[in-house]
Protein backbone atom coordinates (compact mmCIF):
# COMPACT_ATOMS: atom_id res chain seq x y z
CA UNK A 1 0.00 0.00 0.00
CA UNK A 2 1.66 3.35 -1.16
CA UNK A 3 1.87 6.02 1.92
CA UNK A 4 -0.76 7.98 3.61
CA UNK A 5 -1.36 11.15 2.01
CA UNK A 6 -3.62 12.27 5.27
CA UNK A 7 -3.88 9.81 9.05
CA UNK A 8 -5.67 11.00 11.72
CA UNK A 9 -4.76 9.03 14.64
CA UNK A 10 -7.48 9.30 17.64
CA UNK A 11 -9.21 12.29 16.72
CA UNK A 12 -11.91 14.51 19.61
CA UNK A 13 -12.91 17.22 18.80
CA UNK A 14 -16.88 19.24 19.32
CA UNK A 15 -18.17 22.31 19.70
CA UNK A 16 -18.13 24.07 23.32
CA UNK A 17 -18.80 21.34 25.34
CA UNK A 18 -20.65 19.25 23.54
CA UNK A 19 -18.08 16.31 22.04
CA UNK A 20 -18.88 15.42 18.30
CA UNK A 21 -16.11 13.21 17.48
CA UNK A 22 -14.97 9.70 19.27
CA UNK A 23 -11.62 8.65 18.74
CA UNK A 24 -11.66 8.63 14.78
CA UNK A 25 -9.18 6.60 13.04
CA UNK A 26 -8.60 7.43 9.65
CA UNK A 27 -6.11 7.00 6.31
CA UNK A 28 -6.39 8.25 2.97
CA UNK A 29 -3.66 6.78 0.58
CA UNK A 30 -1.64 8.66 -2.22
CA UNK A 31 -3.92 8.92 -5.45
CA UNK A 32 -6.83 7.20 -3.71
CA UNK A 33 -10.32 8.41 -3.28
CA UNK A 34 -11.69 7.54 0.05
CA UNK A 35 -15.42 8.70 0.82
CA UNK A 36 -17.34 8.88 4.31
CA UNK A 37 -20.51 8.33 4.18
CA UNK A 38 -23.30 7.78 7.12
CA UNK A 39 -26.45 9.68 8.42
CA UNK A 40 -26.83 13.26 8.19
CA UNK A 41 -25.77 15.34 11.38
CA UNK A 42 -23.10 12.97 12.72
CA UNK A 43 -19.86 14.52 12.98
CA UNK A 44 -19.17 13.99 9.12
CA UNK A 45 -18.68 17.69 8.42
CA UNK A 46 -17.38 18.38 11.57
CA UNK A 47 -14.42 15.77 10.82
CA UNK A 48 -13.77 17.87 7.60
CA UNK A 49 -13.85 21.02 9.75
CA UNK A 50 -11.08 19.94 11.65
CA UNK A 51 -8.80 18.47 9.12
CA UNK A 52 -8.77 21.76 7.85
CA UNK A 53 -8.53 23.97 11.04
CA UNK A 54 -11.92 25.71 10.97
CA UNK A 55 -12.79 23.72 14.27
CA UNK A 56 -9.80 22.83 17.02
CA UNK A 57 -9.14 19.80 17.70
CA UNK A 58 -8.98 18.10 21.30
CA UNK A 59 -7.36 15.43 21.29
CA UNK A 60 -5.66 13.07 18.43
CA UNK A 61 -3.25 14.02 15.62
CA UNK A 62 -3.48 14.48 11.75
CA UNK A 63 -0.56 14.06 9.53
CA UNK A 64 -0.65 15.83 5.81
CA UNK A 65 1.94 14.18 4.10
CA UNK A 66 3.85 12.66 6.89
CA UNK A 67 3.35 16.73 9.00
CA UNK A 68 1.57 16.94 12.35
CA UNK A 69 -0.82 19.83 11.70
CA UNK A 70 -3.32 19.73 13.92
CA UNK A 71 -1.92 22.82 15.90
CA UNK A 72 -1.37 24.89 12.48
CA UNK A 73 -3.69 27.38 12.29
CA UNK A 74 -6.27 27.22 9.10
CA UNK A 75 -4.76 29.49 6.93
CA UNK A 76 -0.92 27.22 6.73
CA UNK A 77 -2.44 24.10 5.96
CA UNK A 78 -3.46 25.56 2.87
CA UNK A 79 0.18 26.07 1.80
CA UNK A 80 0.72 21.84 3.08
CA UNK A 81 -1.49 21.14 0.55
CA UNK A 82 -5.23 20.85 1.75
CA UNK A 83 -7.92 21.72 0.23
CA UNK A 84 -11.18 21.86 1.47
CA UNK A 85 -14.44 22.53 -0.34
CA UNK A 86 -16.62 23.00 2.25
CA UNK A 87 -20.42 22.37 2.62
CA UNK A 88 -23.14 25.35 2.19
CA UNK A 89 -20.14 26.61 -0.70
CA UNK A 90 -18.57 29.54 1.24
CA UNK A 91 -18.59 31.31 -1.78
CA UNK A 92 -17.85 35.49 -1.98
CA UNK A 93 -20.96 36.66 -2.37
CA UNK A 94 -20.49 40.51 -3.31
CA UNK A 95 -17.95 39.30 -5.72
CA UNK A 96 -17.86 38.35 -9.54
CA UNK A 97 -16.91 34.25 -10.06
CA UNK A 98 -13.93 35.26 -11.49
CA UNK A 99 -12.70 36.89 -8.37
CA UNK A 100 -14.12 34.37 -6.48
CA UNK A 101 -11.83 31.84 -8.83
CA UNK A 102 -9.03 33.86 -8.33
CA UNK A 103 -8.97 34.46 -4.13
CA UNK A 104 -9.12 30.68 -4.76
CA UNK A 105 -5.63 30.36 -6.32
CA UNK A 106 -4.36 33.13 -3.33
CA UNK A 107 -1.32 30.90 -3.17
CA UNK A 108 -0.58 30.13 -6.68
CA UNK A 109 3.31 30.75 -7.46
CA UNK A 110 2.72 33.13 -10.42
CA UNK A 111 0.44 35.10 -12.64
CA UNK A 112 1.23 32.47 -15.37
CA UNK A 113 0.63 29.27 -12.80
CA UNK A 114 -2.85 31.01 -11.73
CA UNK A 115 -4.38 32.13 -15.24
CA UNK A 116 -3.13 27.90 -16.19
CA UNK A 117 -4.94 26.92 -13.50
CA UNK A 118 -8.12 29.50 -14.76
CA UNK A 119 -8.36 27.56 -18.03
CA UNK A 120 -8.63 24.28 -16.42
CA UNK A 121 -11.58 25.53 -14.13
CA UNK A 122 -13.27 27.05 -17.20
CA UNK A 123 -12.69 23.73 -19.32
CA UNK A 124 -14.35 21.80 -16.32
CA UNK A 125 -16.83 24.47 -16.09
CA UNK A 126 -17.63 25.79 -18.95
CA UNK A 127 -21.02 27.57 -16.97
CA UNK A 128 -18.53 29.10 -14.95
CA UNK A 129 -16.48 30.85 -17.89
CA UNK A 130 -19.97 32.16 -19.45
CA UNK A 131 -20.67 33.66 -16.12
CA UNK A 132 -17.21 34.97 -15.00
CA UNK A 133 -18.30 38.66 -14.49
CA UNK A 134 -21.35 37.92 -12.80
CA UNK A 135 -21.89 38.37 -9.36
CA UNK A 136 -21.66 35.23 -7.15
CA UNK A 137 -25.14 35.52 -5.06
CA UNK A 138 -26.84 35.80 -8.54
CA UNK A 139 -26.02 31.97 -9.31
CA UNK A 140 -28.62 28.86 -8.71
CA UNK A 141 -27.42 26.37 -6.07
CA UNK A 142 -25.52 24.32 -9.13
CA UNK A 143 -23.68 26.96 -10.54
CA UNK A 144 -22.37 27.99 -6.91
CA UNK A 145 -21.27 23.97 -6.36
CA UNK A 146 -19.07 24.45 -9.62
CA UNK A 147 -17.68 27.50 -7.88
CA UNK A 148 -16.70 26.05 -4.82
CA UNK A 149 -15.01 22.59 -6.76
CA UNK A 150 -13.91 25.02 -9.01
CA UNK A 151 -11.76 27.62 -6.48
CA UNK A 152 -10.84 24.31 -4.92
CA UNK A 153 -9.07 23.53 -8.01
CA UNK A 154 -7.67 26.39 -8.45
CA UNK A 155 -5.95 26.33 -4.81
CA UNK A 156 -4.53 23.39 -6.52
CA UNK A 157 -3.61 20.97 -2.99
CA UNK A 158 -2.16 17.74 -3.34
CA UNK A 159 -5.72 16.49 -1.34
CA UNK A 160 -8.98 18.01 -1.90
CA UNK A 161 -11.98 16.93 0.36
CA UNK A 162 -15.16 17.96 -0.56
CA UNK A 163 -18.35 17.84 1.55
CA UNK A 164 -21.27 16.59 0.46
CA UNK A 165 -20.88 17.25 -3.51
CA UNK A 166 -24.68 16.31 -4.30
CA UNK A 167 -26.43 17.65 -1.38
CA UNK A 168 -29.79 19.94 -2.47
CA UNK A 169 -28.91 19.62 -6.52
CA UNK A 170 -30.94 18.13 -9.12
CA UNK A 171 -29.78 14.46 -10.89
CA UNK A 172 -28.77 15.92 -13.84
CA UNK A 173 -26.38 18.53 -11.94
CA UNK A 174 -25.14 15.91 -9.47
CA UNK A 175 -24.45 13.77 -12.97
CA UNK A 176 -22.06 16.48 -14.22
CA UNK A 177 -20.43 17.26 -10.84
CA UNK A 178 -19.64 13.41 -10.41
CA UNK A 179 -18.23 13.41 -13.96
CA UNK A 180 -16.16 16.16 -13.37
CA UNK A 181 -14.71 13.99 -9.99
CA UNK A 182 -14.06 11.04 -12.02
CA UNK A 183 -12.21 13.69 -14.45
CA UNK A 184 -10.04 14.52 -11.71
CA UNK A 185 -8.76 11.26 -10.53
CA UNK A 186 -7.28 10.54 -13.93
CA UNK A 187 -5.41 14.31 -13.69
CA UNK A 188 -4.11 14.10 -9.90
CA UNK A 189 -5.17 14.48 -6.94
CA UNK A 190 -6.09 12.27 -3.69
CA UNK A 191 -9.61 12.87 -2.73
CA UNK A 192 -11.38 13.13 0.25
CA UNK A 193 -15.38 12.88 0.02
CA UNK A 194 -18.19 13.49 2.21
CA UNK A 195 -21.18 11.98 0.90
CA UNK A 196 -24.32 10.99 2.16
CA UNK A 197 -25.62 9.31 -1.11
CA UNK A 198 -23.87 5.54 -0.86
CA UNK A 199 -24.95 4.82 -4.64
CA UNK A 200 -22.65 7.91 -5.75
CA UNK A 201 -20.32 7.44 -3.24
CA UNK A 202 -19.54 3.73 -4.64
CA UNK A 203 -18.93 5.01 -8.29
CA UNK A 204 -15.90 6.64 -7.36
CA UNK A 205 -14.21 5.74 -4.03
CA UNK A 206 -11.76 3.11 -3.61
CA UNK A 207 -12.44 2.78 0.65
CA UNK A 208 -15.18 3.83 2.51
CA UNK A 209 -15.75 4.47 5.88
CA UNK A 210 -19.36 4.30 7.53
CA UNK A 211 -19.96 7.00 10.13
CA UNK A 212 -22.50 6.68 12.88
CA UNK A 213 -22.97 9.13 15.85
CA UNK A 214 -19.50 10.71 15.39
CA UNK A 215 -17.40 7.11 15.12
CA UNK A 216 -16.45 5.05 12.33
CA UNK A 217 -18.46 1.82 12.42
CA UNK A 218 -17.16 0.19 9.28
CA UNK A 219 -14.66 0.33 7.04
CA UNK A 220 -14.26 -1.14 3.42
CA UNK A 221 -14.05 -0.87 -0.17
CA UNK A 222 -16.91 0.32 -2.46
CA UNK A 223 -17.68 -3.04 -3.31
CA UNK A 224 -18.08 -4.49 -0.06
CA UNK A 225 -20.47 -2.28 0.70
CA UNK A 226 -22.12 -3.23 -2.16
CA UNK A 227 -22.57 -6.56 -0.67
CA UNK A 228 -23.55 -5.46 3.00
CA UNK A 229 -26.83 -4.38 2.24
CA UNK A 230 -27.68 -4.67 5.71
CA UNK A 231 -25.24 -2.92 6.98
CA UNK A 232 -26.31 -0.18 4.36
CA UNK A 233 -30.10 -0.94 5.93
CA UNK A 234 -28.99 0.11 9.44
CA UNK A 235 -27.18 2.88 9.07
CA UNK A 236 -28.54 4.76 6.09
CA UNK A 237 -32.06 2.99 5.89
CA UNK A 238 -31.40 2.11 2.27
CA UNK B 1 -27.06 83.68 -4.29
CA UNK B 2 -24.10 84.22 -1.56
CA UNK B 3 -25.75 82.32 0.87
CA UNK B 4 -26.33 79.38 -1.49
CA UNK B 5 -22.69 79.43 -2.31
CA UNK B 6 -21.37 80.11 1.60
CA UNK B 7 -23.82 77.39 2.69
CA UNK B 8 -22.56 74.82 -0.17
CA UNK B 9 -18.84 75.85 0.87
CA UNK B 10 -19.79 74.55 4.43
CA UNK B 11 -21.93 71.95 3.74
CA UNK B 12 -19.16 70.53 1.64
CA UNK B 13 -16.36 70.84 3.91
CA UNK B 14 -18.20 69.57 6.51
CA UNK B 15 -19.64 66.93 4.47
CA UNK B 16 -16.23 65.94 3.24
CA UNK B 17 -14.72 65.54 6.89
CA UNK B 18 -17.52 63.13 7.73
CA UNK B 19 -16.89 61.31 4.40
CA UNK B 20 -13.37 60.43 6.01
CA UNK B 21 -14.64 59.37 9.31
CA UNK B 22 -17.29 57.02 7.90
CA UNK B 23 -15.02 55.49 6.22
CA UNK B 24 -12.79 54.84 8.57
CA UNK B 25 -15.54 53.52 10.80
CA UNK B 26 -16.99 51.53 7.61
CA UNK B 27 -13.86 49.74 6.54
CA UNK B 28 -13.87 48.29 9.88
CA UNK B 29 -17.21 47.57 10.48
CA UNK B 30 -17.38 45.87 6.85
CA UNK B 31 -14.05 43.62 7.22
CA UNK B 32 -14.73 42.66 11.09
CA UNK B 33 -18.32 43.91 12.51
CA UNK B 34 -16.29 46.30 14.41
CA UNK B 35 -17.86 49.46 15.60
CA UNK B 36 -14.83 51.81 16.61
CA UNK B 37 -15.69 53.81 19.26
CA UNK B 38 -11.74 55.09 19.40
CA UNK B 39 -11.93 56.44 16.71
CA UNK B 40 -12.00 59.43 18.16
CA UNK B 41 -8.74 58.69 20.10
CA UNK B 42 -7.34 58.48 16.39
CA UNK B 43 -8.48 61.86 15.45
CA UNK B 44 -6.87 63.44 18.55
CA UNK B 45 -3.30 61.30 18.36
CA UNK B 46 -3.46 63.04 14.34
CA UNK B 47 -4.16 66.49 15.75
CA UNK B 48 -1.46 66.28 18.02
CA UNK B 49 0.97 64.89 16.27
CA UNK B 50 0.15 67.57 13.60
CA UNK B 51 0.86 70.40 16.23
CA UNK B 52 3.64 68.36 17.12
CA UNK B 53 5.74 68.04 14.44
CA UNK B 54 5.33 71.77 13.50
CA UNK B 55 5.96 73.41 17.17
CA UNK B 56 8.18 71.23 19.01
CA UNK B 57 9.86 69.48 16.27
CA UNK B 58 9.55 72.26 14.06
CA UNK B 59 9.17 70.50 11.15
CA UNK B 60 7.70 71.88 8.13
CA UNK B 61 4.20 71.41 6.84
CA UNK B 62 4.59 69.27 4.25
CA UNK B 63 5.37 66.37 7.17
CA UNK B 64 2.63 67.11 9.04
CA UNK B 65 0.11 65.20 6.71
CA UNK B 66 2.41 61.83 6.56
CA UNK B 67 3.87 61.80 10.20
CA UNK B 68 0.34 62.05 11.68
CA UNK B 69 -1.03 59.33 9.45
CA UNK B 70 2.30 57.24 10.30
CA UNK B 71 1.19 57.38 13.95
CA UNK B 72 -2.44 56.86 13.01
CA UNK B 73 -1.27 53.60 11.19
CA UNK B 74 1.15 52.81 14.31
CA UNK B 75 -1.83 53.34 16.87
CA UNK B 76 -4.13 51.01 14.09
CA UNK B 77 -1.55 48.89 14.89
CA UNK B 78 -1.61 48.72 18.19
CA UNK B 79 -5.14 48.12 19.01
CA UNK B 80 -5.29 45.44 16.93
CA UNK B 81 -2.61 43.64 18.79
CA UNK B 82 -2.86 44.78 22.20
CA UNK B 83 -6.60 44.44 21.69
CA UNK B 84 -8.71 43.20 19.42
CA UNK B 85 -6.95 40.01 18.25
CA UNK B 86 -6.77 38.86 22.07
CA UNK B 87 -10.93 39.15 21.82
CA UNK B 88 -12.00 38.80 18.20
CA UNK B 89 -12.38 34.60 18.48
CA UNK B 90 -14.61 35.10 21.52
CA UNK B 91 -17.88 35.27 21.67
CA UNK B 92 -19.85 38.74 21.61
CA UNK B 93 -16.96 40.24 20.15
CA UNK B 94 -19.39 43.10 18.13
CA UNK B 95 -20.74 44.06 21.65
CA UNK B 96 -17.68 43.91 24.09
CA UNK B 97 -15.17 45.75 21.43
CA UNK B 98 -17.47 49.03 21.21
CA UNK B 99 -17.07 49.00 25.40
CA UNK B 100 -13.71 48.32 24.87
CA UNK B 101 -12.83 51.11 22.42
CA UNK B 102 -14.82 53.72 24.69
CA UNK B 103 -11.97 52.63 27.31
CA UNK B 104 -9.42 52.85 24.63
CA UNK B 105 -11.03 56.38 23.49
CA UNK B 106 -11.36 57.97 27.59
CA UNK B 107 -7.80 56.42 27.63
CA UNK B 108 -6.50 58.52 25.14
CA UNK B 109 -8.12 61.73 25.61
CA UNK B 110 -6.70 61.87 29.21
CA UNK B 111 -3.70 60.91 28.52
CA UNK B 112 -3.47 63.82 25.60
CA UNK B 113 -4.82 65.73 28.51
CA UNK B 114 -1.58 64.84 31.07
CA UNK B 115 0.82 65.52 28.26
CA UNK B 116 -0.72 69.01 26.75
CA UNK B 117 -3.16 70.28 29.20
CA UNK B 118 -6.96 71.03 28.66
CA UNK B 119 -6.52 74.34 26.60
CA UNK B 120 -7.52 74.65 23.47
CA UNK B 121 -5.10 74.97 21.02
CA UNK B 122 -4.92 76.64 17.19
CA UNK B 123 -3.20 74.08 14.90
CA UNK B 124 -0.62 75.38 12.99
CA UNK B 125 -1.35 72.93 10.24
CA UNK B 126 -3.41 76.05 8.34
CA UNK B 127 -2.69 78.10 5.12
CA UNK B 128 -4.40 81.67 5.88
CA UNK B 129 -5.85 84.07 3.38
CA UNK B 130 -7.99 82.68 0.87
CA UNK B 131 -9.72 84.11 -2.15
CA UNK B 132 -13.42 85.32 -2.83
CA UNK B 133 -16.38 84.18 -5.19
CA UNK B 134 -18.50 87.08 -5.52
CA UNK B 135 -18.80 88.32 -2.31
CA UNK B 136 -18.00 85.01 -0.01
CA UNK B 137 -14.67 84.00 0.83
CA UNK B 138 -13.25 80.98 -0.09
CA UNK B 139 -10.26 79.97 2.62
CA UNK B 140 -7.57 78.17 0.71
CA UNK B 141 -7.84 76.13 3.90
CA UNK B 142 -11.10 75.00 2.59
CA UNK B 143 -9.71 73.94 0.04
CA UNK B 144 -7.33 72.11 1.28
CA UNK B 145 -9.81 70.24 3.47
CA UNK B 146 -11.27 69.27 0.17
CA UNK B 147 -8.74 68.25 -1.66
CA UNK B 148 -7.31 66.29 1.20
CA UNK B 149 -10.77 64.46 2.19
CA UNK B 150 -10.94 63.54 -1.84
CA UNK B 151 -7.17 62.34 -2.17
CA UNK B 152 -7.71 59.86 1.11
CA UNK B 153 -11.48 58.47 -0.28
CA UNK B 154 -9.72 57.60 -4.08
CA UNK B 155 -6.86 56.70 -2.29
CA UNK B 156 -9.00 54.06 -0.18
CA UNK B 157 -11.39 53.07 -2.73
CA UNK B 158 -8.67 52.00 -4.60
CA UNK B 159 -7.14 50.38 -2.09
CA UNK B 160 -10.18 48.34 -1.45
CA UNK B 161 -11.13 47.56 -5.33
CA UNK B 162 -8.00 47.50 -6.95
CA UNK B 163 -4.79 45.89 -4.44
CA UNK B 164 -4.36 42.62 -3.57
CA UNK B 165 -4.70 43.97 0.45
CA UNK B 166 -8.20 45.48 -0.30
CA UNK B 167 -8.95 42.37 -2.36
CA UNK B 168 -8.25 39.92 0.98
CA UNK B 169 -9.81 42.73 2.97
CA UNK B 170 -13.45 41.97 0.94
CA UNK B 171 -12.84 38.44 0.88
CA UNK B 172 -12.68 37.90 4.50
CA UNK B 173 -15.24 40.53 5.07
CA UNK B 174 -17.61 38.34 2.98
CA UNK B 175 -16.48 35.22 4.28
CA UNK B 176 -13.91 34.24 6.90
CA UNK B 177 -13.99 30.92 6.75
CA UNK B 178 -13.78 30.82 2.92
CA UNK B 179 -10.97 32.92 3.17
CA UNK B 180 -9.20 30.78 5.21
CA UNK B 181 -9.46 27.53 3.43
CA UNK B 182 -8.04 29.86 0.35
CA UNK B 183 -4.93 30.34 2.77
CA UNK B 184 -5.60 33.79 3.67
CA UNK B 185 -4.17 34.81 6.94
CA UNK B 186 -7.42 36.35 8.31
CA UNK B 187 -5.20 38.30 10.95
CA UNK B 188 -3.15 39.87 8.98
CA UNK B 189 -6.04 41.29 7.34
CA UNK B 190 -7.56 42.46 10.34
CA UNK B 191 -4.61 44.28 10.89
CA UNK B 192 -3.93 45.72 8.04
CA UNK B 193 -7.50 47.20 8.22
CA UNK B 194 -7.38 48.69 11.20
CA UNK B 195 -3.60 50.34 10.42
CA UNK B 196 -5.60 51.90 7.27
CA UNK B 197 -8.08 52.91 9.14
CA UNK B 198 -5.55 54.38 11.94
CA UNK B 199 -3.98 56.51 9.21
CA UNK B 200 -7.27 57.44 7.53
CA UNK B 201 -8.92 58.75 10.87
CA UNK B 202 -5.22 60.61 12.14
CA UNK B 203 -5.00 62.19 8.75
CA UNK B 204 -8.85 63.83 9.19
CA UNK B 205 -7.45 64.56 12.49
CA UNK B 206 -5.07 66.96 11.47
CA UNK B 207 -7.67 68.87 9.27
CA UNK B 208 -10.40 68.31 11.94
CA UNK B 209 -8.43 70.64 14.54
CA UNK B 210 -6.91 72.95 11.68
CA UNK B 211 -11.18 74.08 11.35
CA UNK B 212 -11.86 74.12 14.72
CA UNK B 213 -9.46 74.43 17.63
CA UNK B 214 -6.84 71.00 18.57
CA UNK B 215 -7.65 69.69 22.55
CA UNK B 216 -8.10 66.36 24.02
CA UNK B 217 -11.82 65.65 23.33
CA UNK B 218 -11.58 67.08 19.48
CA UNK B 219 -12.74 63.65 18.43
CA UNK B 220 -16.10 62.96 19.59
CA UNK B 221 -18.24 65.01 17.91
CA UNK B 222 -16.97 63.60 14.38
CA UNK B 223 -16.76 60.07 15.35
CA UNK B 224 -20.77 60.43 16.76
CA UNK B 225 -21.54 61.91 13.51
CA UNK B 226 -19.98 59.48 11.23
CA UNK B 227 -21.31 56.80 13.29
CA UNK B 228 -25.11 58.16 12.60
CA UNK B 229 -24.12 58.90 8.95
CA UNK B 230 -22.79 54.90 8.37
CA UNK B 231 -26.12 53.54 10.39
CA UNK B 232 -28.18 55.95 8.35
CA UNK B 233 -26.65 54.91 5.11
CA UNK B 234 -26.77 51.19 6.09
CA UNK B 235 -23.34 49.70 7.81
CA UNK B 236 -20.89 48.98 5.50
CA UNK B 237 -21.83 50.38 2.46
CA UNK B 238 -18.59 52.76 1.91
CA UNK B 239 -20.10 54.06 -1.16
CA UNK B 240 -23.40 54.79 0.23
CA UNK B 241 -21.60 56.20 3.52
CA UNK B 242 -19.83 58.85 1.15
CA UNK B 243 -23.09 60.07 -0.36
CA UNK B 244 -24.28 60.24 2.97
CA UNK B 245 -21.58 62.32 4.46
CA UNK B 246 -22.12 64.97 1.56
CA UNK B 247 -25.85 65.45 2.09
CA UNK B 248 -26.18 65.27 5.78
CA UNK B 249 -22.98 67.94 5.69
CA UNK B 250 -25.67 69.83 3.81
CA UNK B 251 -28.49 69.22 5.69
CA UNK B 252 -27.00 70.04 8.96
CA UNK B 253 -24.97 73.53 8.08
CA UNK B 254 -28.30 74.40 5.90
CA UNK B 255 -30.44 73.66 9.32
CA UNK B 256 -27.65 75.85 11.12
CA UNK B 257 -28.00 78.63 8.81
CA UNK B 258 -31.77 79.10 8.97
CA UNK B 259 -32.69 78.08 12.53
CA UNK B 260 -29.48 78.48 14.04
CA UNK B 261 -26.28 76.51 15.08
CA UNK B 262 -27.52 75.22 18.18
CA UNK B 263 -30.25 73.11 15.85
CA UNK B 264 -27.90 71.27 13.40
CA UNK B 265 -27.57 68.45 15.69
CA UNK B 266 -30.98 67.55 16.70
CA UNK B 267 -32.11 67.86 13.34
CA UNK B 268 -29.47 65.67 12.17
CA UNK B 269 -30.59 63.06 14.74
CA UNK B 270 -34.05 63.54 14.15
CA UNK B 271 -33.46 62.93 10.20
CA UNK B 272 -32.15 59.52 11.60
CA UNK B 273 -35.11 58.37 13.62
CA UNK B 274 -37.35 58.95 10.12
CA UNK B 275 -34.39 57.24 8.01
CA UNK B 276 -34.27 54.29 10.12
CA UNK B 277 -38.15 54.26 10.63
CA UNK B 278 -38.53 54.06 7.08
CA UNK B 279 -35.63 52.12 6.22
CA UNK B 280 -34.36 49.99 9.25
CA UNK B 281 -31.21 48.81 7.45
CA UNK B 282 -30.46 52.26 6.30
CA UNK B 283 -31.13 53.95 2.95
CA UNK B 284 -28.47 51.77 0.98
CA UNK B 285 -28.36 49.21 3.18
CA UNK B 286 -29.82 45.79 2.47
CA UNK B 287 -31.31 43.31 4.53
CA UNK B 288 -28.46 41.06 4.31
CA UNK B 289 -25.05 42.91 5.63
CA UNK B 290 -23.41 43.90 2.93
CA UNK B 291 -19.83 44.68 4.05
CA UNK B 292 -16.97 46.76 2.54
Amino acid sequence: MSKSMLKIDNLTTGYGQRQVLHDLSLSVPEGSVVGITGPNGHGKTTLLRAISGLVPVWSGQIFLNGTAIQEMPAYTRVNQGLVHIPQGDLIFPDMTIEENLILGGYLAPSGDELNRRLETVYDFFPRLFERSSQQARTLSGGERRMLGIGRGLMTSGEIMMLDEPSLGLAPKIIDHIYEVIAGLRTSSPTLLIVEENPTRLQSVADWIYLMDDGAFVWNGSADELKESSDLLNTYLGA
Amino acid sequence: MDTFLQITISGLTVGAMYAVGTLALSLLWGSMGMLNMAHGGFIAIGGYTGYWVMTVLGGHWLFVLPIAGLAGMLAGYALYHLVVRWMYEREDFSVNIIIVTVAIASLVENSLLNIAGPSAMRQPFKIPSGFKISDVVVPYQTLLTLAVALVMMVLVSWTVNRTKVGYVIRAVSQNKDAALLMGINVQLAFTQALVLAGGIAAISGVMVTSMTQLFPAVGYDTTIKSFIICIIAGLGNIPGALTMAFVLGMFEITVQYVFGQRYGFPAMLGLVVLVLIWRPHGVFGKATVNRV
